[in-house]
C-alpha cells in the first residue's frame, strides 16, 4: 500500500511527508481553536467557524487521495499532459471572468470577487486559482526544460507570455496575491533552467522603472493597503496626516490617521496586537482574548499565522517555520539529486511557491508586507489550496523517488 | 555540476527570508511585546463614564442661580435597527414628535452607534420606549438656571458636554465638576459591551457631585438693578450699561449686572447670533472715568498734605492754560475764581483738580492712584478682567498730571472705580471685592472659606482715615446734596457720592468722538455708616436726552439705593436714617 514511498531519497522523503502532515495537523488544531475558544458562548457568534475543522480534515482526506494518486503515475507523464492541464486551467479561469459580466449559477460571487466555481451547493466550493499554481508550474517546467526555451532575451518572451496570460485571467478575478506569487515562480525557474541572470535582471529594472506610474494608476485603497506597511508606523502616520505630498504618495488627498485604523490599517494593527502581545509562550491552547469576538477578522484563514502566535507565542512560532525550513530543505535535496531539467524545474517551482506563500503570509501578518490574499499552505483553512499544497507534496515526492531520466551516462 | 550553485543560491535566499521572518517575530513578540499588550487591552475595553452631578451655585441667601437636574434621554443606535420607518414611527408616537424627522436624522447621522432623540423626557415614556429594539434612555444631567438671565454674566453657562464656558462656571469650572467614574467593560469589535469586568457590581457612588459654590451676590438685589438699568437704557437709548453694589465693609459684591446680557439656558444659540450679548461690561471694559476720579485724587492730595480743607485754590475764571499742558476749561465754560477743596468737588472743577495735580507732582499722583489700586486688577475671581491703564510715572507728560485728577488720559474699569470708593468709604482701609462666599462639597456642608476675604480688616490704611471720612461724610454729602450729583438724594438716607461724564476716546489715535459719552455715577448710602456702594455706568445714551451722570445714571443709582436700603432694613439691618439722632 505505501508503494509510493519505495525508490530513492527514503529519509529525506519521509522527512518531507512528516513535516507536512504535522504542520496539516497544527492547521486542524488551530482551526479548531478559533472554532472553539475556551469560555466561549453561543451568542459570541462563533456558530460559523465551530466545525470548519472537521471540514478541514475531510479537505485533507481528499489532499491525501492527490496526494496518493498523483503518485501512481511517473511524472514525466503529467509533463507531456502539462500543457492540456494547464488549458483546462485557464479555461476554468475564462469562465470566471465570464460569469463577471452575465451571472452564471456555479460561479458565485463572494466579496465582491469571482475566484469559486460550485457545482452543486452541497459540494465545497474549488478555486480554479490555487490549481492554476500547480499546472503552471509543470507546463512552464515542461517548456522551459529545452535550452532554446530560455536562453536569449528573445526566446524569454515565451515563458513571459506563458505566464501573462493566468495573471490576466486571475487579475480579473481580481486575486493580486496569486499574481504576485507566478512572477517570483518565473523568475527562480527562468534562472534554475540556466537563462542568463543579466538578461532576468533587465527584466527587473524594467519593471522597476514603470512601477511608479503603475502607482499612480492604482486606486487609493489599493495604494493604502501596500503603504500599510509605512503607515503603521505612528511618525509615518501623523506626518502623513500633516503633509499633503505624503498623502498624495501613500494614500489620498485628506488622509486620516483614525480612519485608517478602523479601515485598511485595522486588520493589520488587529493581528500584530494578537501576535505581539502573546509573548514566548502565548496564551495556550483555544486561549488568549483574539480567539473570540471576531478582534481578528479572518483568523482562520489567511490570518492563520496569528492565531497560531497568539496561542503558542514566539515558541510556536518557530515550530511552524522550523518544520517549512524541512519542508523546502528535503525539496532542494530532491532537486539537487534529480538531473532531469524537468523534475528540477518542478521540484524548484514547487518549493518556490511555497516559500513565498510563507514568505508573504507571515510577512503580512506581522506587517512587514502589505496584505494579500495569500494563505499559509498546509496550514490556512482552506479546501483548494490544501489539495493542491498536497499533491504539489505528491509530486515532490514522486520526483524524488524516480531514478533520473537519462539520455547519457552522467559522472 | 554546471547547476548546483543554482540550488546553492536558492538555499541562500531561503536563509534569509526565514531569518528575516524569525527576527520580526522575536521584534514583535519579544522586544514589543508589553506595548502590543497595552494596545490590545484597550482595544478591548470600553469605558463608560457615569458623570457626577455639577455642583450647584447659590446666591448669599442660598438661592438656586444654578443646578443639575437629572433628565432622561432617549437615544438610538442607528445601525441596530432593522426598519427605520417603523422604529421612527413607533418613537415618535410615544415621543410625541415628528416621524419624519426622526426617520430623516436616523437615516443621516454619521455616528452610526449614538444618535440622541430628544433629552428631558417622562419617566412613563421612557420605559415604553426603551422596549424598541435599537432604543435607549440614559440618565444625564441637565443644568438648569432658575434665574434666567438674571445673573448671566456672573454665572455664566455651560456647554452641551457640560464645561462651564463664562463667568462662575467657567471660573471655577475645576470644582464645580462631577467626579466622573468609568465602568470597564469587556466591549467585542464593535466596542459593544459584553461584560463588566469588575468581579464586584458597579458601585454607583464611584461618580460624585461636583463642589457648590455661594456666592456673595443676592438675588434679590440683583433683581432690583437690573430693572432699575434696564429701565434708564431704554429711555436714554443707550449701547450698554452697567451696575455694581457692593458692601463696602467686606467688599461682597451683592449685584453685579451687565446689559445687554443673555439666557443662559439659550446660550449656545445667542453665542451664534450676537457674541456680543456675552460682554460683560462691568468686568471687560476700560475707560477714562471722567469726574468720578476726582474724590480719589483729592483724598491723595488731602492725604499727602499738599492742600489743606480751608485752603481756597483759584480756578482762573474758567480757562487754565500754560506751557507744557495745554488748555484746561471748566465743564459748561463755568467760570470759578477762589473754591476750596469741598467746592471743587461740588461745582466739579477741573481747573482745580488740575492744579492739584500740579501740586502733587508726577510721583505722589502715581503712587497714590497705585494705592488705591489703579493699573491692577482687583483679582476678583471671573475670567476676562480688564487692567485698565495706568502709565509709568515717567512716561507721563505735562498733560497727564493736570488731567488724570479729572479723570482723563487714565482708564480705569468698574471694579477699580468701586474698590478705591470702597476704601474712601471704608475710613481709608483697602478691601478685596469678591464674589464667592464659601464653597461647600457635595453634601451640601460647608467645606472651604475663601481665606482671601479675612484679610481685609488687617490691611493698614491707604489713605488718612480722617481724610476719607471728610470726603464721604462732608464732600460727598454736599455733592449729592447741594451740587451735581442732586438726583440721588433719597428721603430716608443720606447718600454721598460723585457724577462723572466722560468722552469716549476714539479708538484710532487722538481725541474723543464726538457726542458719546459715558455717563456714570457712584454713590454710598448712609453717610456715616455706609452700608451700600452703588456704581452705575451707561455707555453712549443719546446725546440728545441726555448723557451727563447726574441725570442719566443718578436716578437709577437712586432708585437701586432706596430699594436696596430698605431691603436691608426689612432683614433687620440697623440703618442710619437722615433725621435720627445717631447720624454723625
Amino acid at each position: 500500500m505505501f508503494g509510493f514511498f519505495k525508490g530513492r531519497l527514503v529519509f529525506i522523503r519521509i522527512c518531507l511527508v512528516t513535516s507536512v502532515v504535522l504542520l496539516v495537523a497544527i492547521g486542524v488544531a488551530s482551526i479548531y481553536a478559533v472554532g472553539n475558544p475556551v469560555q466561549a458562548s453561543s451568542a459570541d457568534g462563533m456558530g460559523v467557524l465551530q466545525g470548519k475543522y472537521l471540514k478541514q480534515l475531510a479537505f485533507f482526506a481528499l489532499g491525501a487521495l492527490g496526494f496518493v494518486g498523483i503518485n501512481l503515475v511517473n511524472y514525466r507523464v503529467l509533463g507531456e499532459i502539462s500543457l492540456w492541464l494547464f488549458a483546462g486551467v485557464l479555461l476554468l479561469l475564462a469562465v470566471l471572468l465570464v460569469s463577471k459580466f452575465y451571472p452564471l449559477a456555479f460561479a458565485p460571487r463572494i466579496n465582491g470577487t469571482h475566484r469559486w466555481i460550485r457545482l452543486s451547493p452541497a459540494w465545497p466550493a474549488i478555486q480554479p486559482s490555487e490549481f492554476c499554481k500547480l499546472a503552471y508550474i509543470l507546463a512552464l517546467a515542461w517548456y522551459l526544460r529545452f535550452r532554446k526555451n530560455h536562453g536569449s532575451l528573445k526566446a524569454l518572451i515565451g515563458p513571459f507570455a506563458f505566464t501573462l496570460l493566468p495573471i490576466v485571467l486571475i487579475l480579473a478575478e481580481p486575486d493580486l496575491g496569486t499574481v504576485l506569487l507566478l512572477m517570483p515562480i518565473l523568475f527562480v525557474m527562468l534562472f534554475v533552467a540556466g537563462a542568463e541572470v543579466k538578461h532576468l535582471l533587465l527584466v527587473i529594472i524594467a519593471a522597476t522603472a514603470i512601477s511608479p506610474f503603475l502607482w499612480r494608476k492604482m486606486p487609493s485603497y489599493q495604494r493604502q493597503r501596500i503603504s500599510s506597511v509605512l503607515l503603521q508606523n505612528e511618525k509615518v502616520r501623523e506626518a502623513t496626516e500633516r503633509e499633503e505630498w505624503l498623502q498624495m504618495l501613500l494614500a489620498d488627498r485628506g488622509f486620516s490617521a483614525k480612519r485608517w485604523m478602523n479601515d485598511s490599517g485595522y486588520q493589520l494593527i488587529r493581528s500584530k496586537d494578537a501576535i505581539a502581545s502573546a509573548g514566548w509562550t502565548g496564551y495556550g491552547f483555544r486561549r488568549g482574548p483574539f480567539m473570540k469576538y471576531n478582534f481578528l477578522p479572518d483568523r482562520e484563514t489567511d490570518f492563520i499565522f496569528a492565531s497560531i502566535a497568539h496561542q503558542w507565542g514566539f515558541l510556536g512560532c518557530m515550530v511552524l517555520l522550523a518544520l517549512y525550513a524541512v519542508i523546502v530543505i528535503c525539496g532542494l535535496r530532491i532537486a539537487a539529486n534529480n538531473t532531469d531539467p524537468f523534475g528540477r524545474l518542478v521540484a524548484v517551482g514547487i518549493l518556490t511557491m511555497f516559500v513565498i506563500e510563507v514568505f508573504v503570509n507571515i510577512s503580512m501578518t506581522v506587517g512587514v508586507m502589505p496584505i494579500t490574499g495569500l494563505t499559509l499552505p498546509f496550514v490556512s483553512y482552506g479546501g483548494s489550496s490544501l489539495m493542491v499544497n498536497l499533491m504539489s507534496v505528491g509530486l515532490l515526492n514522486n520526483i524524488g523517488r524516480c531514478r533520473a531520466f537519462t539520455v547519457a551516462k552522467t559522472e | 555540476m554546471k547547476r548546483l550553485p543554482a540550488i546553492l543560491v536558492l538555499f541562500s535566499l531561503l536563509v534569509v527570508v526565514f531569518s528575516l521572518l524569525i527576527l520580526r517575530c522575536f521584534d514583535l513578540q519579544y522586544k514589543q511585546h508589553d506595548r502590543f499588550v497595552k494596545q490590545s487591552i484597550k482595544a478591548q475595553q470600553k469605558r463608560i463614564p457615569h458623570v457626577g452631578n455639577r455642583g450647584i451655585i447659590l446666591d448669599g441667601r442660598a438661592r438656586i442661580l444654578a443646578a443639575g437636574k437629572p433628565v432622561l434621554t432617549v437615544f438610538v443606535e442607528p445601525r441596530a435597527i432593522v426598519d427605520v420607518k417603523a422604529t421612527s414611527a413607533a418613537i415618535a408616537e410615544i415621543l410625541k414628535i415628528g416621524a419624519h424627522t426622526v426617520c430623516r436624522e436616523i437615516l443621516e447621522n454619521k455616528h452610526r452607534g449614538y444618535l440622541e432623540i430628544k433629552r428631558d423626557v417622562g419617566y412613563e415614556e421612557a420605559i415604553v420606549v426603551d422596549r424598541i429594539f435599537g432604543v435607549g434612555v440614559e440618565k444625564q444631567w441637565l443644568r438648569t438656571y432658575p434665574m434666567g438671565s438674571l445673573l448671566s454674566h456672573v454665572v455664566g453657562f455651560t456647554t452641551v458636554d457640560g464645561k462651564g464656558s463664562c463667568g462662575i462656571e467657567l471660573e471655577y469650572d475645576a470644582l464645580l465638576r462631577g467626579h466622573s467614574h468609568y465602568e470597564v467593560l469587556l466591549a467585542d469589535v464593535s466596542r459593544r459591551p459584553i461584560r463588566s469586568l469588575l468581579r464586584a457590581p458597579v458601585q454607583r457612588s464611584g461618580s460624585q457631585s461636583g463642589q457648590g459654590v455661594i456666592l456673595t451676590l443676592d438675588a434679590t438685589i440683583q433683581s432690583f438693578v437690573r430693572e432699575c438699568l434696564a429701565e434708564q437704557l431704554t429711555a436714554f437709548e443707550a449701547e450698554s450699561g452697567h451696575a455694581i453694589v457692593v458692601h463696602p465693609k467686606t467688599g461682597a459684591i451683592w449685584a453685579m449686572v451687565s446689559l445687554p446680557d443673555f439666557d443662559p439656558t439659550h446660550a449656545h444659540r445667542q453665542w451664534a447670533e450676537n457674541p456680543r450679548l456675552f460682554t460683560n461690561h462691568a468686568l471687560n471694559d476700560q475707560y477714562e472715568p471722567g469726574s468720578i476720579m476726582k474724590p480719589m485724587v483729592m483724598a491723595i492730595a488731602l492725604d499727602a498734605g499738599v492742600i489743606s480743607r480751608e485752603e481756597k485754590i483759584f480756578c482762573e475764571n474758567g480757562l487754565y492754560h500754560g506751557k507744557g499742558f495745554g488748555s484746561i476749561k471748566e465743564y459748561n465754560y463755568r467760570k470759578y475764581q477762589h473754591l476750596t477743596a469741598k467746592e471743587i468737588l461740588v461745582k466739579s472743577s477741573n481747573i482745580g483738580m488740575a492744579k492739584i495735580g500740579q501740586r502733587l507732582g508726577k510721583k505722589r499722583l502715581h503712587d497714590g492712584l497705585v494705592r488705591l489700586g489703579f493699573g491692577h486688577k482687583t483679582g476678583i475671581k471671573l475670567s476676562g478682567e480688564a487692567t485698565g491703564l495706568l502709565r509709568s510715572a515717567d512716561q507721563w507728560t505735562g498733560y497727564s498730571v493736570t488731567r488724570i485728577p479729572f479723570g482723563q488720559e487714565i482708564s480705569v474699569t468698574a471694579m477699580q472705580l468701586i474698590r478705591s470708593f470702597c476704601i474712601l468709604c471704608n475710613q481709608g482701609r483697602v478691601v478685596r471685592l469678591h464674589l464667592v462666599k464659601a464653597f461647600v462639597d457635595s453634601n451640601g456642608l460647608p467645606e472651604v472659606r475663601d481665606s482671601r476675604f479675612e484679610v481685609a480688616d488687617q490691611v493698614g490704611y491707604v489713605i488718612d482715615p480722617e481724610v476719607a471720612k471728610w470726603i464721604v461724610d462732608d464732600a460727598l454729602t454736599a455733592v449729592v446734596n447741594e451740587g451735581t450729583g442732586h438726583r440721588a438724594q433719597l428721603d430716608k438716607w443720606q447718600v454721598f457720592g460723585k457724577t462723572g461724564t466722560a468722552q469716549i476716546a476714539r479708538e484710532s489715535g487722538r481725541g474723543y468722538e464726538e457726542g458719546a459719552y459715558v455717563a456714570s455715577f457712584i454713590a454710598g448710602a448712609p453717610a456715616g455708616d455706609p452700608a451700600v456702594v452703588v456704581l452705575v455706568s451707561i455707555r453712549r445714551p443719546n446725546r440728545k436726552l441726555g448723557y451727563t451722570g447726574g441725570k442719566v445714571s443718578g436716578p437709577v443709582v437712586a432708585k437701586i439705593m432706596d430699594k436696596t436700603l430698605n431691603y436691608l432694613e426689612a432683614r433687620g439691618w440697623a440703618l442710619a436714617h437722615k433725621e435720627s439722632p445717631e447720624r454723625i
